[in-house]
């Protein structure tokens, strides 16, 4: 009896010393932390063993796009929270998923379609903080953009990321967090509803 | 079945076909059973197109469903569980383990973090004459029992690494290729690649194994660090040894 509650009592640390973090969420105030239960699953989706390709760590080479991991993503939202709109956290799913999983604090959703169309194009990259000078593309104020989606085997945010290189986005300011949605649910982080 | 049906009565036909040829007239029999062999090859491909639209594979990489891989001498394939309806182990959909590691905690040592493709080149790697790669599973044996371990991985638990300077210098010098010098010092100069992975991206045991190897000396360039460990291969499906 004494044990099970000193085991209910240990709290699930982000990081050493690190519990929860306060953050904004479209303006909203979220505490991101891990699920404090400690008999907690992650939801049935991402169980599934089977979905979609192996994406390799680093997909994007001899581009140097960085691959993240949760503690990074973290820092950016830490980030974005206390007023740094030089970085987007961006969720490449379409609505369907967010809808069942959740997003990640503070992101915002775009999909790899809305920069095929001059005019879907325009206004991501408006928000991207990308202009259009004498006719071209002016990145000299691109925002650092996180990309994420499903998890490992999840291609949506990959092909994001290559289309953005294609339009010359600087590859310095991409960064893959290849964990996506299934490592952020398997460590029990907070999400959000779109 | 109804295509195994088909496929029996072509060759039965084909077999009738060539008897009834033979009685008839002196054509020679090579030709005929060529006809039976080219009927034959056509039912094959005919099945193989149609079992082919009903299984949907589960894929490593576009294109690629297996690797196999020679592991002490064997054969060995590496593959996704090709059940779509398969589930992780019940061991990894707890979600309160452990403390997030960082993509690169060994900063600024040149440990390199590598993820699951890169991994099975590593194992791919274990059949090369050469022999300078080992894929090392550095929890406590208990997790090895419970949910098994990666293809052609040696264990070397961390803890009694940690504790054991005994163990420690003799896992080194059988396994990892160093070389300890009759005044006791230790010469990588031959030290091989490893390739360490415990649990996963919440898991300490690969960490403080590598932060120990570090410490001998071990050359960081030599290290390669598997974060996503073992719950993200089975998030995977990937084949796991029991």
């Amino acid at each position: 009896m004494l044990l099970s509650f000193a085991s209910m009592a240990k709290e699930v640390l982000i990081q050493k010393g690190v519990k929860s973090i306060d953050v904004l969420h479209k303006g909203v105030p979220v505490s991101l932390e891990r699920n404090q239960d400690r008999t907690h699953n992650i939801m049935k989706f991402y169980q599934g063993t089977w979905r979609g390709k192996i994406q390799p760590l680093y997909p994007f080479k001899p581009h140097p796009v960085e691959t993240v991991s949760e503690l990074e993503v973290i820092d950016y939202i830490d980030q974005i929270s206390h007023g740094d709109d030089s970085v987007l956290i961006v969720d490449s799913r379409p609505q369907s998923a967010t809808m069942i999983t959740g997003m990640i604090p503070s992101a915002v959703r775009v999909e790899s379609k809305q920069l095929l169309a001059a005019e879907s194009r325009k206004s991501v990259f408006e928000l991207f903080g990308v202009t259009k000078v004498d006719n071209k593309w002016d990145f000299s104020k691109a925002k650092t953009l996180v990309l994420y989606c499903n998890g490992f085997w999840c291609g949506k945010s990959p092909r994001t990321i290559r289309r953005l290189l294609v339009l010359d986005y600087p590859a310095e300011r991409l960064k893959y967090y290849r964990g996506g949605m299934q490592a952020w649910r398997s460590v029990g982080l907070t999400t959000v509803k779109e | 079945m109804k295509l195994l049906f088909v496929m029996f009565s072509l060759l039965s036909f084909s077999v009738l076909a060539d008897y009834m040829v033979e009685g008839v007239d002196n054509k020679p029999q090579v030709s005929t059973s060529d006809k039976a062999k080219q009927t034959l090859e056509k039912a094959a491909t005919i099945l193989a197109k149609k079992t082919k639209k009903k299984k949907k594979h589960v894929w490593l990489e576009p294109g690629v469903i297996s690797k196999t891989v020679i592991i002490e001498g064997v054969p060995f394939t590496i593959n996704r569980d090709q059940d779509r309806k398969h589930l992780i182990a019940k061991l990894y959909q707890k979600t309160g383990r452990g403390i997030i590691k960082p993509m690169h905690p060994f900063k600024p040592h040149a440990v390199e973090t590598i993820a699951e493709l890169e991994m099975i080149s590593y194992i791919a790697k274990l059949s090369d004459k050469k022999k300078d790669v080992v894929v090392v599973d550095a929890r406590k044996p208990i997790w090895l029992i419970l949910a098994g371990s990666l293809p052609g991985s040696i264990n070397v638990p961390f803890h009694t690494f940690k504790k054991d300077k005994n163990f420690a210098r003799e896992t080194m010098e059988d396994e990892f290729g160093v070389i300890v010098k009759s005044n006791g010092k230790l010469d990588f100069s031959q030290a091989k690649t490893l390739a360490v992975y415990c649990n996963g991206n919440w898991c300490k045991m690969s960490p403080e194994l590598i932060w120990e190897l570090l410490d001998y000396g071990y050359p960081a360039e030599k290290i390669k660090y598997y974060r996503g460990g073992m719950q993200a291969w089975q998030l995977l499906g990937l084949t796991v040894v029991e």
